[in-house]
């Protein structure tokens, strides 16, 4: 008897282990939302939007793209001791194994990779409503093409310049380890999807769902419209997406202008959220110019830049100051402090003003030979920063020109410069007045597009060395 | 047995009736600590009928036939001790442990095997090795003990992770560390510490929670018949830890105390003093301006003025140090000269004390013991304290039931300072910052200043790390991990039908850590938010069950027939949470109540689970023939349902030569033994959750939760895949030489491996089976008793280990991760790096060599030197793994005094000298400690050196990788000397002790390494990372039982 209790004890211990087995195997992180899971109700999908514009925050692609253009540039330069970053893209040294474009590549796939999930998952859903559906694809697509455009601008001859070179792989599907990778696509044919996304965005986004600046919004998608367009050199399409964009915004004060870019003002029309508890760190661009906070602090403008304020008596020179008052000269060139580094760590990261729209409007409407809307839409550029406006006589390249410059003097730091130069096929002249790396390109130099990355070329069977960029082969 | 032996008692009792002319001898018969033996055999050479055997207290008394000699006294794993007789009427023996002993039970998987039968390859490291370690945890202890144990202790930082690697390298991604197991339950190993990680560079170890003089033996299981029933956790071999337990008898006290001091065990690199550093700027800058037409008084106050600029300090008491001639100017003097490894590194201290009661009746028994050890590392604020009590019972209810209950707990409360590349490392900061910069703010002419307290003020000023003092940061930042464990086994066994027994068991690992970092709001990482704190509260816990039924029989003394089957489950489970604050009130209170800011909070937890069905055979014809068969069937979660399951099985075989007739005659072979196994093993710890699709959370925006595709999903993964044969002879000649030589064949395959893909796909690559690796090799391990007798013992133990290892497929052609390069064909740590081509005597640039390549691209074959380092060819110029290493001990006993050591020894295997590397700039860092090699540099008048020109304004990459830095890896070191002293019984008898002894002991007390500068002992890869150097340690200690 004894020994029949003593097997009922062995046996309850041999149960409870034994009897469970699939269920027992089966466990989920949680640390990470099983893939298959992801799509199940709309807070999953708002929670995966949220990744996106994470990951397209991150100095590894829009900081990174904003402070790059920036330093390839004549009117920024990095100091020496720069700590190594952005040294090559400053250098134009890159090459296919390092420099900062292999993250913006990676990067750049990783958010259109999450849009794809997106843009994939969100129609098979039963359970959520059409027009969540629609307004959510909308705003994935937005990205995808945005991502796309800055892809395109850095890795390809620009449309202007050659719509028929090789542009990007196109993936508009989610890809798998065993599927066949895309090799790199015409610049026009990634024009064109980029295109077809944000009509597709303009289209079906719901205003009443998307409303916050730090988000894609309805004037955000035609502002990219407009700057895609005046890229493709549309230059009507470019200047009615630019009007139609800026038209629910009021340009903000010339001391608005002056207050360190941190938060959004009236004329703010798309922008990165950065909160105390969430940012980018030292990586936010106001920690590599503002030389009062600790950061990095490596970036100075260039004397001959400043120089063009300083003549026409520009008030905007003062956001090359610190007090106000006098500039500020450190040992490499002139400090600058348009973007403020402030200890709360919540500088918001424009994207895109209405005075950017204007000048869209300017340039595409002088490249039109309206010559009078463009000197109007200039004028209230150049009024606002108490510059007196552009003689009536000015027409033709000498107008554009007048506008161009407008650009450099009004968005320098937030990422256009290497752009426009290579949009509108101009060289890159660096003189010995700041410089230390004095290098000068003529106009569309094949040094003025990125090499692909070599792990690239290395893991997708259809991309070979034959289709790395001509400066890199 | 019972039966034999009784009648062999009467049969001496008849026998000595008859006998006449006889004298009586009587004595006592101790093991070798002074406990008594019982039922050893006392027999009188050249009498076969006379003799006895010994009582529960050890006594014998013994007629002896008036022309007997002497007496022969033997028992099970005793060596046998032959003793005169003469005139002695008392003869009191101590048995010495036999190495070699054919009868030798050793622990293995899921049961005990006679070491002589066994048919797979294990190891056994006794206790005896572990009572005295002054390491923190066993594993460091088991280095040069046995073949094909690979233990490096690349840090010196106390109570870090030991590598311990069994038969080479057999892993890429995932771990190739053996699987642990205490008392049949598989432990938690490694290192779960926040505070101190891979990102930090150090490391604590959950090995450590055990305390070492628990233990009873640590057996590694090497082959596959020795590991295969472990299955899919088995391909890096197995480590079975057996605590020990209480024999039927009095119940015995031990206590045992020690106290030890270390020091660092090596030299470190020479570097140059701080006027020696000032004046290598000073004299450049002092040419310089010659150069430019100065006068020499100009040319010095140049020198003087731009020297202290570019150094950002002037360490001498007078603003213009250095005369026209070069000479220091009247009167001054340096006012320090900061050695700053004599800054960071101490002697360390550690104490240690046990205590323990053990015995038991025939149905309990029970082991008791309670333990505490602190120790103080010989690094700054590096310390290790550790509470340990453990009880393990036995009962036997009835003569077919029996419970068992072993458990042990632990808390240990470390102190770990930051290493690696992080700026906080004192490490980096003692090995890079030259000694011009002072310990402590200084006035003008030198004076040491104060705060109002009257404590002096550290300076922080120094262009490199900056805002740092490894001393001031010290005091104030927090690295501190606290960590519980229990380790608990259940087990009840019911035997029934005679042949058939039921066990089932259930044991439980529990660890829970606490830790905080702290960094300071004044100086250092946490000046910049005004302090930082992190919290970390974690808990791993792991259940495993195991139920099996066994049957043994024998069939007329022929066949012997055992049979395991057998099932097991765990779960593991690991919660993490954790949480930040910034903005502190001040650097006293590392509170997050102290704080302002909250800056962070995380918690989340990971699971694994695991289920087995198991089984063995083992059969074996007439004590000659042995054969083992093991098969086992696991499923893992960490693999999708389509790979969860996985078939791991082994055939081992071994054949008793010296058990067959024709070798019955030879005297001089007293057992002789091949075998001989082939099977295959698994590897899954790869992360929980590898092939899973997943998003990730945490990519939070606008203050709502965000998250990110982070992990494409491969369902095809699957378990690493080990394939071990082993051959084996095992000899003993001469009664006192026993020989075992291994010659085995590891193939590793299904290696999981990130292969690269497009990242089109929005992922760099894929974890998949692409890699195979193969280890191979001999190992010899020789016991010899060279001498013993009745008062003079001399033993050797010599072991060898020879391994290579291969990839033999991988799924690029190539990876090259810094200075190494894999590809099919080499070992998995092959140096790639330029070679480098010395100095150019014409102006003292450093050169490389490269290859000659024609108009197409293709090498030539020959090669030339460049001083265009991008330019410099990559080649392969040596791997870090030894060609062969080892250890041998010898062991001298003679009247209770016993004198002991091992030199271990490693031979082959190269080391890149990253610090050598960082000193060895050209006057580009200013600030930068320099090696005394720069002394030797490149002049107009010194042309034949190695050592380019001093020149801080040249662009030079002489410190970059290249063959100047990698160097012969080989050593021999004096692991371990004892000399220990057992005071005799006679004095002992009185103070009611039944045993005592002294000893002092050193570790690495002696260093002798191809390449100086370093500690030899790096990790595998050979690589050094600022790591603290090892110690030498000397522990004088003491042992009571009573």
């Amino acid at each position: 008897m004894k020994r029949h209790k003593i097997f009922v004890i062995l046996i309850l211990f041999i149960i409870p282990f034994g009897a469970c087995n699939d269920k027992f195997l089966d466990v989920q992180p949680t640390v990470a939302n099983n893939a298959d899971d992801a799509f199940n109700n709309p807070s999953e999908v708002i929670a995966l939007m949220n990744g996106v514009y994470t990951l397209a925050r991150d100095l590894d692609f829009t900081l990174g793209i904003i402070l790059f253009s920036e330093v390839k540039g004549e009117d920024i330069f990095l100091i020496p001791d720069n700590l190594g970053w952005f040294s090559s893209a400053y250098q134009y040294t890159e090459n296919p194994y390092s420099g900062d474009q292999n993250n913006f590549w990676f990067n750049g796939y990783k958010i259109i990779a999450n849009c794809n999930q997106l843009i994939e998952k969100i129609p098979q859903s039963t359970a959520f409503s059409d027009e969540f559906k629609n307004h959510y694809l909308a705003e994935a697509k937005a990205v995808r093409a945005y991502v796309y455009f800055q892809l395109v601008r850095l890795f390809g001859q620009p449309y202007s310049v050659d719509p028929n070179g090789k542009g990007v792989p196109l993936t508009l599907k989610p890809l798998s380890k065993d599927d066949d990778f895309p090799g790199r696509s015409s610049v026009r044919d990634v024009y064109a999807v980029i295109l077809d996304d944000l009509e597709f965005a303009e289209s079906n986004f719901d205003t009443n769902i998307g409303n916050s600046i730090y988000r894609m919004t309805l004037p955000a998608i035609q502002g990219l419209l407009a700057r895609v367009h005046l890229n493709m050199e549309h230059w009507a399409e470019a200047s009615s997406y630019a009007a139609l964009a800026r038209s629910s915004f009021n340009l903000s004060s010339m001391s608005e202008l002056l207050d360190g870019f941190a938060d959004p003002t009236s004329e703010w029309m798309w922008a990165f959220d950065m909160r105390s508890d969430d940012n980018e760190g030292y990586t936010m661009v106001p920690s590599f110019f503002d030389t009062r906070e600790d950061g990095y602090n490596t970036l100075r403008a260039d004397a001959d830049f400043l120089y063009l304020f300083y003549e026409s008596n520009d008030n905007r020179i003062y956001q090359f100051s610190a007090d106000g008052v006098n500039l500020s000269y450190s040992e490499y060139g002139y400090e600058v402090f348009k973007f403020l580094h402030r200890k709360t760590w919540d500088m918001d990261q424009v994207l895109m003003r209405a005075s950017e729209m204007y000048l869209i409007g300017a340039e595409a409407e002088a490249e039109l030979k309206n010559y009078k809307d463009a000197r109007i839409l200039l004028n209230i550029i150049k009024g606002r920063a108490g510059l007196l406006p552009v003689d009536e006589s000015v027409t033709g390249r000498l107008l554009i020109d007048e506008i161009m410059l407008e650009r450099k003097k009004e968005l320098f730091g937030e990422g256009f410069r290497f752009f426009d130069m290579t949009r509108k096929k101009q060289p890159l002249i660096r003189t010995e007045s700041s410089h230390w790396w004095p290098i000068s390109l003529p106009a569309n130099d094949p040094r003025m597009v990125l090499p692909i990355p070599q792990d690239e070329i290395d893991a997708n069977p259809n991309i070979s060395e034959a289709d790395q960029n001509e400066a890199y082969r | 047995m019972k039966k034999s032996l009784w009648i062999i008692v009467l049969h001496f009792i008849m026998f000595t009736q008859v006998t006449v002319g006889q004298t009586l001898i009587s004595g006592t018969v101790l093991d070798e600590n002074d406990v008594p033996v019982p039922g050893a055999n006392v027999t009188v050479v050249g009498f076969p009928d006379s003799g006895t055997i010994t009582d529960l207290n050890g006594m014998y008394s013994v007629e002896v036939p008036d022309d007997a000699t002497s007496l022969l006294f033997t028992y099970i794993g005793k060596i046998p001790q032959e003793v005169e007789i003469g005139n002695k009427k008392y003869i009191d023996i101590n048995f010495q442990e036999d190495d070699i002993d054919l009868n030798e039970v050793v622990v293995v998987a899921y049961g005990t095997t006679k070491k002589s039968s066994f048919t797979g390859s294990v190891n056994v490291i006794k206790a005896k090795k572990f009572e005295a370690t002054p390491e923190m945890s066993f594993d460091k202890a088991l280095q040069g003990d046995a073949p094909g144990i690979q233990v490096i202790s690349a840090s010196g930082q106390i109570g870090s992770q030991a590598t311990v690697r069994i038969r080479g390298v057999g892993s890429l991604n995932a771990s190739s560390s053996p699987l642990y197991v205490v008392d049949g339950v598989p432990i938690e190993s490694g290192n779960l510490s926040d505070i101190a990680d891979d990102y930090y560079g150090t490391s604590t170890t959950v090995l450590s929670s055990i305390n070492p003089a628990d233990i009873e033996s640590v057996s590694v299981l090497k082959d596959a018949a020795a590991s295969s029933l472990y299955g899919a956790r088995a391909a890096n071999g197995v480590v079975i830890i057996t605590t020990k337990k209480g024999e039927p008898g009095k119940t015995r006290f031990k206590v045992s105390a020690s106290g030890g001091f270390s020091t660092q065990a090596t030299e470190p690199h020479k570097v140059l003093s701080a006027d020696q550093y000032f004046k290598k700027y000073w004299d450049y800058y002092y040419k310089y301006a010659s150069d430019n037409d100065y006068t020499p008084a100009e040319s010095a106050s140049f020198a003087n003025e731009y020297t202290t600029y570019i150094l950002g300090v002037n360490p001498y008491n007078n603003e213009e140090p250095f005369d026209a001639n070069g000479n220091l100017s009247l009167g001054t003097q340096l006012n320090y000269n900061t050695d700053w490894k004599d800054v960071i590194y101490r002697i360390g201290k550690s104490q240690n004390y046990d205590i323990s009661a053990f015995g038991g009746s025939e149905k309990t028994s029970f082991y008791f013991s309670g333990g505490y050890k602190k120790a103080e590392g010989i690094q700054e604020f590096n310390d290790f304290e550790r509470f340990s009590g453990r009880v393990n019972l036995r009962n036997q209810v009835t003569d077919f039931f029996e419970f068992n209950f072993k458990s042990g707990f632990t808390h240990t409360n470390q102190n770990i300072p930051p290493g690696s590349g992080g700026l906080a490392n004192p490490v980096i900061f003692a090995n890079e910052i030259a000694n011009i910069y002072p310990l402590y703010e200084r006035d003008s002419v030198g004076n040491i200043q104060y705060d109002n307290g009257g404590n002096p003020l550290y300076n922080y000023d120094n262009p490199i790390i900056h805002d740092f003092n490894p001393i001031g940061i010290g005091e104030k930042d927090i690295y501190n991990v606290l960590t519980g464990r229990l380790l608990s086994s259940f087990g009840a066994t019911l035997t029934f039908l005679k042949d058939f027994s039921i066990q089932t068991n259930l044991g439980l690992d529990y660890i829970s850590m606490d830790e905080t970092r702290f960094y300071n709001p004044y100086h250092g990482n946490g000046a910049s938010v005004n302090g930082r704190s992190s919290k970390y509260a974690k808990k791993d816990v792991t259940w495993t069950t195991t139920n099996r039924l066994d049957w043994k029989k024998s069939f007329s003394d022929v066949h012997s027939i055992a049979i395991l089957l057998g099932q097991e489950a765990s779960k593991s489970k690991y919660d993490y949470l954790s949480t930040e604050a910034v903005n502190f009130l001040d650097d006293d209170n590392a509170n997050l109540r102290a704080s302002a800011t909250p800056s962070g909070t995380d918690s989340y937890f990971t699971e694994k689970t695991f289920t087995s069905y198991f089984s063995r055979l083992n059969y074996d014809f007439k004590k000659k023939y042995y054969l083992d068969l093991s098969y086992r069937r696991d499923a893992s979660s960490v693999f999708s349902s389509k790979s969860k399951w996985g078939d791991f099985w082994s055939v081992g075989g071994t054949w008793r030569i010296s058990e067959e007739s024709f070798l019955q005659n030879i005297d001089w072979l007293s057992d002789l033994k091949i075998r001989g196994s082939y099977g295959t093993s698994g590897n899954d710890r790869i992360g929980r959750y590898p092939y899973q699709g997943l998003y990730s959370y945490g990519y939070n925006y606008e203050g709502n939760p965000g998250m990110v595709y982070s992990q494409l999903a491969n369902e095809d993964l699957h378990w690493e895949a080990n394939e071990i044969f082993d051959v084996g002879i095992e000899a003993r000649l001469f009664k006192g030489l026993g020989i075992e030589v291994d010659y085995y064949d590891r193939k590793s395959d299904d290696l999981i491996f990130n292969t690269p893909i497009s990242m089109t796909s929005g992922f760099s690559g894929v974890m998949a089976n692409l890699a195979s690796m193969r280890n191979s090799g001999f190992e010899v391990l020789i016991n010899s008793v060279n001498i013993r007798n009745e008062r003079f013992s001399w033993t050797t133990d010599f072991n060898i280990s020879l391994n290579k290892n291969e990839i033999t497929s991988l799924s690029q052609e190539e990876v090259i991760n810094e200075e190494k390069r894999w590809r099919v064909g080499t070992d998995l740590f092959q140096f790639y790096i330029q070679d480098y081509a010395g100095v150019d005597p014409e102006d003292g640039q450093p050169m490389w060599w490269m290859d000659v390549v024609d108009a197409n691209g293709n090498s030539t074959g020959e090669r030339t030197t460049t001083k265009n380092y991008p330019e410099a060819t990559r080649y392969e110029k040596g791997s870090a793994l030894p060609l062969f290493f080892g250890g041998l001990t010898n062991s001298i006993e003679f009247k209770g005094l016993t004198f002991s050591f091992l030199i271990y020894y490693s031979y082959g295997g190269k080391i890149y000298d990253y610090t050598l590397a960082t000193i060895s700039h050209s006057g580009t860092e200013p600030g930068t400690q320099m090696s005394t090699e720069m002394l030797n540099s490149w002049t107009p008048e010194n042309t034949n050196t190695g050592v380019p020109v001093f020149d801080p304004h040249s662009a030079s990459y002489g410190t970059a990788s290249s063959t100047r830095f990698l160097f012969d890896g080989s050593y021999v070191r004096l692991k371990n000397i004892v000399l220990s002293y057992s005071v005799p019984n006679e004095f002992l008898s009185k103070i009611r002790l039944s045993s005592a002894k002294i000893y002092v002991q050193g570790e690495n007390l002696f260093t002798f390494a191809s390449h100086k500068g370093l500690g030899p002992e790096i990790g595998l890869s050979g690589t050094d990372y600022n790591d603290v150097p090892n110690y030498k340690t000397v522990t004088f200690g003491i042992s009571l039982e009573f």
